[in-house]
C-alpha cells in the first residue's frame, strides 16, 4: 500500500466515521411539546384603571345637567322648569262709541232799542266888557270923544289893549236813557253811541261859536272849552276816530283866528261809561252835560260896535250804537237736558266671562275722552270764551281733575266746565274710571250704559261784553257728545272668578344612575319648590297635590298667594314659593308638608306630578289691574341634596355584559395560567364605602366554574373604604384570586357577564351628613399578578 | 401578477440554490476546486474550467450564531420541549444565546463562467471570468427578543438592534491570478455590478417596557426597497399605484456598482507553509434615486390596561404613524457596500502536499454585523483528480463534533464538488430525517463543472506532486 492508498483509505475511514453520526432516537422533534410559557416568575401587569374620577368630572361627563352646587360647594340635583298660564280673556282695551248728538236750543234775543237823543241849544255869551268903565282911562283918541261912545267904542290902533273875554255856562239835561235788556245782562258798563250816518264812531257833538260883532275886533283869541258829564265818563274821539279824551271833564283850548266870524268845534262821544244796574230787564241811564266856555281876545284898534254879542250853539245826536254790559252768571244762556229718546248709549263689550260683577273700571292714566260742543262758532271767539258750558256727565264717568286743563271738572257733580270756545274745538277730558257704584252684572259680557248729559251755558262772572257780539237771531243747534275713543283699562273692580290649573310632571330622568338603587335611609332631603308669580291683583288660592306617580302623594290645601300690587305705573308681581321640604329654612315656606321622605321613599321616582288649582274667590270684590301681557308665570324645581349620612344603604346590582366575544376565542386553546390574582388598589375620598362581591356568570345568569375568590370565605367579596369626612382619602387594596379548573383560561369562555353586587354605605360619622363635593374622587388601579406566566400550546394555534 | 410570482420564485430559488464554492470554508484549501477563487482570487484550481450554467453550484447555506436544535429544543423527562416551555429555565436558554443574534444567508450563482491558464512570458496566469447573481439576506436581532418571550415580566427590553435586509445583484467579472515570484501569487478580480433589488428594514429603536403600571413600546424604523421592480413615481398619497415590474424588466436596472476581489498567497519553506489573504466583494452599489421607495416605521404603544370607566377591554393606547409607511417626502440615491468577506488562511502541508492542515479565518462584513468563523481543516490530495477536506469551525459556540467535509473530483473534463461546513455528529430525528443538534449554521454545497486544459500549478513544488501522482 503506497502512500496514496494509505491516505485514501484513511480519508475513506474518517469520512465514513464522520457520516455515520450518532442519531439520538429519543430526541425526536416530531414529538415536541407545543407548550410555551410566556413569562417567568411573578409578573404584575396593570390591566385596568379607573383614572381619578372626581365628582366634578363625573357630573360633567355624564352630562347630569341638573346637578348644581350651592355656595358651599354642596351638590344638589336640581330639576327645574316652568310655564305660563296666559290670561287671554282680560281685554285691556275697549271702545267708547261716538255719542255726539245735536240739540236745538233756544237762544235769547240780545237786541236793545234806544230812542235817539238830539240836542240843539244856543246861548249868548255874556261878554264881560264895559267900554266906558274899562276904557275911560285910555289916552285920548284923536277925533274920538270917548264920552260919546255908547255901544260903539273906539280902540286905538297899535295900542295895547286889555283882553276882552266872555264866558257861558249851560247844562244839557236830556231825558235819561231807558233800555229794556235781556235777563242775563246784569250791569250796563258802557253805552256806546254811534253816528247816525254811520260815518264816524261815536255820537257827534258840534259846538258852534258865532262871534257876531266881535269878529271885527279880534286880532287874535283863544277859546277854552269845557264839557262835564254827570254819572259817568265818556270817551271823546277826534274827527278821525282817535280817542282824545276819556274822563268826565273834557277841556280844550282853541285858537281864534283874526277876524273869525265863527268857530266850530266837533267832538265825537264814543261812549258813556257808567255802571248801571239792570232792574227787571230795565235800566235807566242818567245823562247830563255841563257845558262851559271862556274866551278871550286881543282886539284890534278901531271903532267897533258890540250890539250883537257872540252866541254859542251846541248840537248833539246820541244814537245807540252798542253797549258793553256785564252779564249775570246766574242766568243760564242754555239749559238743556235731552230726554230719554235723545239719550245715546255707551256699550262695554267683550268682558271676560270670569267678570261676574263690574263695579269700577280704572283706566290707564292719560286716557282721554273728547267732549265737544258745536253750533256756537258764530260767536266772537272772545265772547265765546266768556261763555261757560257745563256738561254734567253720567255718574259712572269719573274724570281726573287737572289743574292746567282748559276745562275744570267738578268731581262731585261729574260736571265738565269749559268755555264755549274750548268746547267748540273739543275738550280732551282725562277719564279716570268708570264707576258703577255697587256694580253691574254684565250680560253676555256686555254692559250697556246710557249717555244723557245735561248741558248748560252761562256767562262767566264779571265779564263785560258788547251786546252786539251776543246778538243772534233764531235758535241755535248745539252738538254735544263724546267722540269715538278707545280706552285702555287699568283695572277693573268687581267680582271675578278665575280658575287655572297647573299640571306638571317633573321628570327626573337624569337620575337614571340612581333609579336602580335600592336606597334605604339615605339621608337625602329632597325638596320640591313651586314658585308662582302672581300678576293678578287678586289674592289666589292654591289647592292640589304632589305625587311621585306611584303611590305617594302630598296634598296642598288653601295656600294663599297675595294679590299683586300696583305702584301707580306697573303691576308689582307677587312671588310665592311653595316649598315642600323639611329643611332649607332660608326659603319662605308658606307650606310645609309632612316629611318629604314620605314622598320619595325607597327609590328615586322617575317623575313627580304636580297638580295645582289656582283660583280666585268670586264672592269677594277685588280690583284687577290689567296688563298688556297678562300671564301667570310659574316655575318649579326639584332639589335633591346629594349628601349622605351613615344610614345610607344602597344596594346596587350591575352586570358587565357582552363578554362572550371577549373570552370566546379562549376555549379553542389550551391556555394555562398559574396563580392569577386580580389586585384592585382604590383611593377614595367619597363619603361612601362599597361592599362588593363579584361573580362570573354564564349567559343564563348562573355562576360559572371560573370564579374570583377573595380572602373571605364567602366568595369574591371586597370592601372599598369610604372617606369618613369626605376629604381624607381612604386607600384600599383588594386581592381576588382567579379560580379556574386546572388553571385553564378556557374556562373563562363560559363567562358571559360579570355580576357585581354592590352595597354602598355612608361612611359619615354618627349623626353627621357629608356632602358630595367637587373635589371628591375615586381612583383605582387594577392589576393582574401572574405567578408563573401564561402557558399555551402553540400547536393549537398552528392547527 | 405573473411578474410578481416569477419574482418570488426567482428569489426563493436563489435562497435555496447556492454555488457550492461560494463561501465554503472547507474548500479553501482544496487545490482541485475552482471555487476557491471565490474565496481568494490568488488561489487557483488545478485546471481550467467551464461552469455549467445554473448547475455549477447548488446548495443550502444558512449561517447563524445561535440557531441550533440544541438551543431551541430541550429534553425534559422524556419529552422534547421548546426553549419557551416552562420546564426550561430562562438562564438555561438565554445563557446559550449571544447578545446579538445573527442569521445570514449569502447566495451566489454563476450563470456563466470559466477559467483557464494562459502563459504570458513564461508566467502562467490564471484567467477567470463570468456572470453571476448574488443574493444575500442578513438579519440581526437582540437577545432581548428571546429574553422578553422567555421571561416576560416586569422588565425593560431593548430590541432595537434588529435589522433585516437583502440584496440581489448581478456581476460581470474578470479576474486573474498571477504568480509574481516562486513564493508569491497575487490575484485580483474586477466586478461590474448591476443592482437588481435592495431591501432593508431597520429599527433604530424597538423597545418594550413592562412595568407594573403600564406596558409601553416604541418603534422607530424605516424600510427601503430599490431595484428593477420599483419606481417611486408610482407612489401617490402613500400608496404604490404602479404595476410592479418583473424580472423580465431588467432593462429597468438603473443601479450600478463596482467591486474587486483581491488576494495573495505567500509560500514558505518550499511551499510547505502557505499563508494567504483574500478580500472579496470589496465594493459598492449606487442605487438609483428614481427606483427608490421606502417609508418610515414609527409607532408608539402604550397599554395601561382596561379603561374601567368605558369598559373598553382590549383597546390599548397606541399611535402608529401610518402616514409615512409608504412614501417619503423626497427620495435620494444611496450607496450600499457589498457584503465584503475577509479570508485569511494558513496551510502547512506534509507528505509532499498530499495532506495539509489549514487554518482559515473567515470574516463576513454584513450590513449591520460582522460574522466571524475560524476553521481548521485537514486537506487530503491523495490523487490528482481527487481532493478532500475535513474541517471544524470555531467561534460561535460551535461544539466539537461539528465538522466540515468536502470532496472534489476533478479529473480531466469534469469537476464535481460536494461539501458541507457544518456536519453535526449529534443528530436528532424529525420523523425520517436526521437533523443536526448543535450546528448553528448549515450548508450543503454541490457543484458541477467541466475541467479543461492540463493540470496546472502555480506553485513551485507542483512538479513534485505531479510526479508523486504519476
Amino acid at each position: 500500500m503506497n502512500l496514496k492508498n494509505c491516505i485514501f483509505r484513511c480519508f475513506a475511514v474518517v469520512s465514513a466515521l464522520l457520516f455515520v453520526a450518532c442519531v439520538d432516537e429519543s430526541y425526536d422533534l416530531a414529538n415536541v411539546s407545543g407548550e410555551v410559557t410566556i413569562g417567568h416568575g411573578e409578573t404584575i401587569l396593570k390591566v385596568g384603571e379607573l383614572k381619578r374620577k372626581s365628582v366634578k368630572d363625573l357630573i360633567k361627563e355624564k352630562e347630569i345637567e341638573g346637578i348644581v352646587q350651592d355656595e358651599n360647594g354642596n351638590y344638589t340635583f336640581s330639576k327645574s322648569g316652568g310655564d305660563t298660564i296666559i290670561i287671554e280673556d282680560i281685554t285691556k282695551r275697549f271702545e267708547v262709541p261716538e255719542v255726539l248728538n245735536t240739540f236745538s236750543v233756544e237762544y235769547p234775543d240780545f237786541k236793545i232799542d234806544m230812542t235817539p237823543i238830539v240836542l240843539n241849544e244856543s246861548k249868548s255869551i255874556d261878554v264881560g266888557l264895559d267900554v266906558l268903565e274899562d276904557y275911560k282911562e285910555l289916552p285920548d283918541i284923536p277925533g274920538v270923544d270917548v264920552s260919546e261912545l255908547g255901544d260903539t267904542f273906539y280902540l286905538p290902533e297899535g295900542e295895547l289893549l286889555p283882553v276882552i273875554g266872555g264866558s257861558v255856562t249851560h247844562t244839557f239835561d236830556p231825558e235819561d236813557i231807558e233800555l229794556d235788556v235781556p235777563d242775563m245782562i246784569k250791569d250796563f258798563k258802557k253805552l256806546i253811541f254811534r253816528d247816525i250816518d254811520g260815518e264816524h264812531r261815536g255820537a257827534p257833538m258840534l259846538l258852534k261859536v258865532q262871534f257876531n260883532d266881535f269878529a271885527d275886533i279880534i286880532k287874535e283869541g283863544e277859546l277854552l272849552f269845557n264839557l262835564d258829564v254827570t254819572g259817568g265818563t265818556f270817551v271823546i274821539l277826534d274827527q278821525y276816530g282817535n280817542p282824545i279824551y276819556e274822563g268826565s271833564n273834557y277841556e280844550n283850548r282853541y285858537k281864534v283866528a283874526e277876524g273869525a266870524k265863527e268857530l266850530y268845534i266837533t267832538l265825537y262821544v264814543e261812549s258813556l261809561t257808567s255802571v248801571n244796574h239792570v232792574e227787571n230787564h230795565h235800566i235807566d241811564i242818567p245823562l247830563a252835560l255841563d257845558f262851559s266856555m271862556d274866551f278871550s281876545i286881543t282886539p284890534k284898534s278901531g271903532l267897533f260896535s258890540l250890539n250883537n254879542k257872540p252866541t254859542v250853539t251846541l248840537m248833539a245826536d246820541f244814537e245807540y250804537g252798542d253797549a258793553e254790559v256785564e252779564l249775570d252768571p246766574e242766568v243760564k244762556l242754555v239749559d238743556f237736558e235731552p230726554d230719554s229718546q235723545q239719550a245715546r248709549s255707551i256699550n262695554i263689550v267683550d268682558l271676560p266671562e270670569q267678570v261676574k260683577g263690574l263695579e269700577r273700571v280704572d283706566l290707564v292714566e292719560g286716557q282721554s275722552l273728547r267732549f265737544c260742543a258745536k253750533g256756537l262758532e258764530w260767536l266772537d271767539s272772545k265772547v265765546a270764551d266768556y261763555i261757560v258750558i257745563e256738561v254734567t256727565l253720567p255718574k259712572f264717568l269719573d274724570l281726573q281733575e287737572l289743574p292746567d286743563a282748559d276745562y275744570t271738572y267738578d268731581a262731585q257733580e261729574h260736571k265738565i266746565i269749559a268755555s264755549i270756545d274750548a268746547l267748540s274745538d273739543g275738550v280732551d277730558v282725562v277719564l279716570e274710571a268708570l264707576d258703577f257704584g255697587d256694580g253691574i252684572a254684565p250680560v253676555d259680557g256686555e254692559i250697556k250704559l246710557e249717555f244723557k248729559p245735561h248741558i248748560t251755558a252761562r256767562f262767566r262772572d264779571g265779564i263785560s261784553v258788547a251786546v252786539s257780539s251776543l246778538e243772534h237771531s233764531g235758535n241755535v243747534d248745539i252738538e254735544v257728545g263724546i267722540e269715538k275713543m278707545n280706552l285702555l283699562v287699568l283695572a277693573i273692580a268687581g267680582r271675578v272668578d278665575y280658575d287655572y290649573k297647573i299640571e306638571k310632571s317633573i321628570e327626573i330622568e337624569k337620575l337614571d344612575i340612581l333609579k336602580n338603587l335600592e336606597i334605604e335611609g339615605t339621608g337625602l332631603s329632597p325638596m320640591v319648590v313651586i314658585n308662582i308669580k302672581n300678576p293678578l291683583t287678586l289674592p289666589l288660592k292654591v289647592n292640589g297635590s304632589i305625587s311621585d306617580g306611584v303611590d305617594s302623594s302630598l296634598s296642598i290645601e288653601g295656600v294663599e298667594i297675595d294679590a299683586a300690587g300696583y305702584d301707580g305705573s306697573d303691576i308689582v308681581v307677587v312671588e310665592r314659593k311653595i316649598v315642600l321640604a323639611d329643611k332649607k329654612p332660608s326659603y319662605e315656606c308658606i307650606f310645609v308638608p309632612l316629611n318629604i321622605n314620605e314622598l320619595i321613599d325607597g327609590s328615586i321616582p322617575s317623575k313627580i306630578d304636580v297638580n295645582l288649582n289656582i283660583g280666585v274667590d268670586s264672592n269677594v270684590s277685588n280690583t284687577l289691574y290689567i296688563d298688556d301681557d297678562f300671564r301667570i308665570l310659574y316655575d318649579y324645581s326639584l332639589e335633591l341634596p346629594v349628601a349622605f349620612n351613615n344610614e345610607l344603604n344602597i344596594n346596587y346590582q350591575y352586570d358587565i355584559e357582552n363578554l362572550d366575544d371577549l373570552f370566546d376565542d379562549l376555549k379553542e386553546y389550551d391556555i394555562k395560567v398559574g396563580d392569577v390574582t386580580i389586585i384592585a388598589e382604590v383611593m377614595n375620598t367619597l363619603p361612601i364605602g362599597i361592599n362588593a362581591s363579584v361573580e362570573l356568570r354564564d349567559k343564563d345568569g348562573n355562576a360559572t366554574s371560573a370564579q374570583l375568590e377573595g380572602e373571605s370565605a364567602s366568595g369574591a367579596e371586597f370592601v372599598i373604604a369610604g372617606s369618613v369626612d369626605g376629604v381624607t382619602p381612604e386607600y384600599t387594596k383588594a386581592e381576588l384570586d382567579l379560580i379556574v379548573d386546572g388553571g385553564r383560561i378556557a374556562e373563562l369562555a363560559k363567562v358571559s357577564k360579570i355580576h357585581l353586587d354592590l352595597q354602598a354605605m355612608g361612611e359619615a360619622a354618627e349623626g353627621k351628613e357629608v356632602s358630595i363635593l367637587d373635589e371628591q374622587y375615586l381612583e383605582a388601579v387594577i392589576s393582574v399578578r401572574l405567578s408563573e406566566g401564561i402557558t399555551v400550546d402553540v400547536k393549537d394555534f398552528l392547527e | 401578477m405573473k411578474k410578481i410570482l416569477y419574482s418570488i420564485l426567482f428569489i426563493v430559488g436563489l435562497l435555496v440554490s447556492d454555488v457550492a464554492s461560494a463561501q465554503s470554508r472547507t474548500s479553501y484549501f482544496m487545490e482541485g476546486s475552482y471555487f476557491r477563487t471565490e474565496l481568494n482570487p490568488a488561489l487557483v484550481p488545478t485546471r481550467g474550467y467551464v461552469a455549467v450554467p445554473f448547475l455549477s453550484g447548488m446548495g443550502i447555506n444558512l449561517n447563524s450564531n445561535y440557531l441550533s436544535v440544541d438551543n431551541l429544543f430541550y429534553q425534559r423527562g422524556g419529552q422534547i420541549v421548546t426553549a419557551f416551555n416552562g420546564a426550561v429555565s430562562p438562564s438555561e436558554f438565554l445563557d446559550r444565546l449571544p447578545n446579538r443574534g445573527i442569521v445570514h444567508n449569502k447566495e451566489d450563482i454563476t450563470i456563466l463562467g470559466g477559467g483557464f491558464f494562459h502563459k504570458i512570458r513564461e508566467t502562467n496566469v490564471f484567467w477567470n471570468f463570468g456572470v453571476g447573481a448574488h443574493f444575500s439576506v442578513s438579519n440581526t436581532e437582540s437577545k432581548d427578543l428571546f429574553t422578553a418571550l422567555k421571561t416576560l415580566g416586569n422588565n425593560s427590553y431593548n430590541l432595537g438592534d434588529t435589522y433585516l435586509g437583502g440584496t440581489l445583484y448581478l456581476d460581470l467579472y474578470v479576474g486573474a491570478a498571477v504568480p509574481i515570484t516562486d513564493w508569491l501569487n497575487v490575484g485580483a478580480k474586477a466586478k461590474f455590478l448591476i443592482g437588481i433589488l435592495d431591501l432593508g428594514v431597520e429599527f433604530d429603536e424597538l423597545s418594550a417596557n413592562v412595568d407594573v403600571s403600564k406596558v409601553t413600546g416604541t418603534l422607530r424604523g424605516n424600510w427601503r426597497a430599490n431595484g428593477i421592480f420599483t419606481e417611486n413615481r408610482y407612489i401617490v398619497d402613500g400608496k404604490y399605484k404602479g404595476e410592479p415590474l418583473g424580472l423580465s424588466n431588467l432593462g429597468n436596472a438603473k443601479s450600478y456598482g463596482f467591486a474587486v476581489d483581491l488576494g495573495a498567497e505567500v509560500r514558505f519553506f518550499d511551499d510547505k507553509l502557505k499563508a494567504s489573504i483574500g478580500v472579496t466583494d470589496l465594493g459598492f452599489i449606487k442605487w438609483a434615486k428614481s427606483t427608490h421607495i421606502g417609508g418610515k416605521l414609527n409607532g408608539d404603544f402604550e397599554f395601561e390596561g382596561v379603561d374601567v370607566e368605558s369598559g373598553d377591554f382590549v383597546k390599548p393606547v397606541g399611535d402608529i404613524d401610518t402616514d409615512n409607511i409608504v412614501g417619503l417626502k423626497s427620495y435620494d440615491g444611496y450607496t450600499t457596500m457589498v457584503n465584503c468577506a475577509l479570508n485569511v488562511g494558513v496551510e502547512y502541508n506534509i507528505l509532499k502536499n498530499r495532506i495539509s492542515f489549514g487554518l482559515l479565518s473567515h470574516t463576513q462584513f454584513l450590513t449591520k454585523a460582522v460574522y466571524s468563523e475560524l476553521t481548521i481543516s485537514a486537506n487530503f490530495r491523495p490523487l490528482n483528480w481527487l481532493s478532500a477536506s475535513i474541517s471544524h469551525t470555531f467561534l460561535n459556540h460551535n461544539k466539537f463534533g461539528i465538522f466540515g467535509a468536502a470532496i472534489n473530483f476533478h479529473p480531466k473534463g469534469l469537476n464535481l464538488f460536494i461539501g458541507m461546513d457544518f456536519i453535526d455528529c449529534n443528530m436528532v430525528k424529525y420523523e425520517a430525517f436526521s437533523i443536526p443538534r448543535y450546528a448553528k449554521s448549515m450548508n450543503v454545497y454541490f457543484g458541477l463543472g467541466f475541467s479543461i486544459g492540463k493540470h496546472q500549478r502555480l506553485q513551485k513544488h507542483y512538479a513534485q506532486s505531479e510526479s508523486l501522482i504519476e
